[in-house]
């Protein structure tokens, strides 16, 4: 894309109905929108006593704009979301869908585009009176990119009533939101191994199956920990997989862990087309 | 065994990485137009601490810092302690960020920024030699030429003024704390944050 086409798209979708919550900057110009809006839904009609409430933080971004992962990659900013909830009310931090890999010169950035669900776990205390409300309130930021990036932030609620049984579903979201959170990176239960050069390492996983895989794609959750940019060299096996990455910025530093998601699509299986990931701590070996 | 791959054979396999700067190596010298007309050579400020600050003055986490005022009270502290800070603009022409010599100073006049110098690099040459790769993106230089650090302003990823006003650790002042006091940076290497630098 060209800086000129950049531009335009900034101009022309730069509409008063994607206003939701401005920041503005001191820059002397007009404030600029945030190219997304934001809100909050839930899986349930209803919030339960004592029963877990599944809801999202609803981004629908702008076409050509992009918000980030928790990992934004070499520039960028996470979501984020700043809770006021009710006294009992606990929110679990953001559930991190697979984000895209977004490239701009040498740069690589993690991010998401189009309408996505960020989910979260709410825990929801037991002694609520039922046939009362309850609000959960929380002040979203983030940061919506293109060429140029612009900050977002905005107040989303969402209303409940308390039920006396279990919450009926919410139509409109809870098959959309169940197959998100299905989708979130599971935890790897197969052994890894970690082995730490000084310019790249290599990880080691003991996956079955792995050779049915395609596309793997690892993607850090720290920052400097990698260099985005470079080709990750992958090698899959009936057993395993080892992949070789090349160190980032901070590769002058001792590395104890590598912590991240694996990326992949298994063309084993059936619906193996859709990208799949694995969440992966591993310790560096002895 | 197929995974004995050797990490040594690992490495040939793969291209050097783009960030050769570390920390002890000679900062590369570079000569750059000022916003007055002027030439500056980093090698005329040997025997002074030099800071480097990438800029970009529409950017969201670049503003954070001056609608704040860390970084101009940053630039004061500098100032009063004889440290050469350089702002370098490395956007090119039509891109975000970039200015021309009188642009330049009144984006300075306007933030009451208060650096040595604004440089105007827009075809990126100083900004490619330093890596950087962010708005804003620090480097400290020692007397003896020395890269002392490399990366962020602060540990507090931020695009909010409020925040970069709270950040507790400003990894450029503790930097320029051990540099003038001749002991080792604590953390000499972060990864900058920020936006991506407006390269041609």
């Amino acid at each position: 894309m060209t800086p000129a086409s950049g531009l335009a798209i900034f101009r022309i979708l730069g509409v008063p109905a994607l206003a939701a919550g401005l920041a503005g900057t001191a820059s002397g110009q007009a404030p600029p929108v945030p190219h997304a809006r934001v809100s909050l839904v839930a899986e349930s009609l209803a919030v339960t006593r004592g029963q877990i409430l599944h809801v999202a933080l609803r981004q629908e971004i702008q076409p050509g704009w992009h918000s980030y992962w928790v990992n934004p990659g070499d520039s960028g900013l996470a979501t984020a979301i700043d809770w006021k909830l009710p006294p009992g009310f606990a929110a679990d931090p953001i559930g991190w869908p697979i984000p895209e890999r977004f490239r701009a010169g040498t740069l690589v950035n993690y991010g998401y585009e189009g309408d996505v669900l960020l989910p979260i776990t709410i825990t929801v205390p037991t002694t609520l009176d039922p046939g009362s409300a309850v609000t959960l309130a929380g002040h979203a930021s983030w940061l919506a990119c293109s060429e140029i990036c612009v900050p977002g932030e905005a107040d989303v609620t969402l209303t409940l009533p308390v039920a006396t049984g279990p919450a009926a579903r919410d139509p409109q979201w809870a098959d959309r939101l169940q197959s998100v959170r299905a989708a979130l990176p599971a935890e790897a239960q197969d052994p890894a191994t970690l082995t730490v050069g000084r310019d790249s390492v290599e990880l080691h996983l003991a996956l079955a199956g792995a050779d049915r895989l395609r596309d793997i794609v690892f993607f850090p959750v720290a920052d400097g920990i990698i260099d985005n940019d470079a080709d990750q060299r992958v090698e899959t096996a009936p057993n395993g997989m080892t992949i070789t990455l090349v160190r980032g910025e901070l590769k002058a530093s001792p590395l104890d862990r590598l912590a991240g998601i694996l990326v992949f699509r298994d063309k084993g299986i059936e619906g193996g087309a859709r990208r799949r990931a694995i969440a992966i701590s591993v310790p560096t070996a002895p | 065994m197929r995974f004995g791959l050797s990490m040594i054979l690992a490495s040939a396999l793969l291209p050097a990485p783009a960030f050769a700067l570390q920390p002890g190596q000679p900062a590369p010298d570079f000569t750059l137009p000022d916003t007055n007309g002027g030439q500056v050579h980093l090698a005329d400020f040997k025997d002074r601490i030099v800071v480097l600050e990438w800029t970009n003055h529409e950017c969201p986490f670049v503003r954070a810092h001056y609608d704040s005022g860390v970084m101009q009270a940053l630039q004061a502290r500098a100032k009063a302690e004889g440290v050469v800070w350089l702002t370098i603009v490395s956007s090119a022409p039509g891109e975000q960020g970039y200015v021309d010599g009188a642009d330049g100073n009144a984006v300075t006049a306007r933030d009451k920024a208060m650096p040595m110098a604004k440089l105007l690099d827009p075809e990126g040459n100083v900004g490619h030699l330093y890596n950087a790769k962010t708005t804003p993106d620090m480097v400290v230089i020692d007397k003896s030429g020395a890269i002392q650090y490399l990366g962020a302003i602060d540990d507090k990823r931020t695009s909010s003024p409020e925040a970069a006003k709270s950040a507790a650790g400003n990894l450029v002042a503790a930097a320029l704390d051990s540099v003038e006091h001749g002991v080792p940076v604590a953390v000499p290497v972060t990864v900058s944050y920020g936006c991506s630098v407006k390269y041609r």
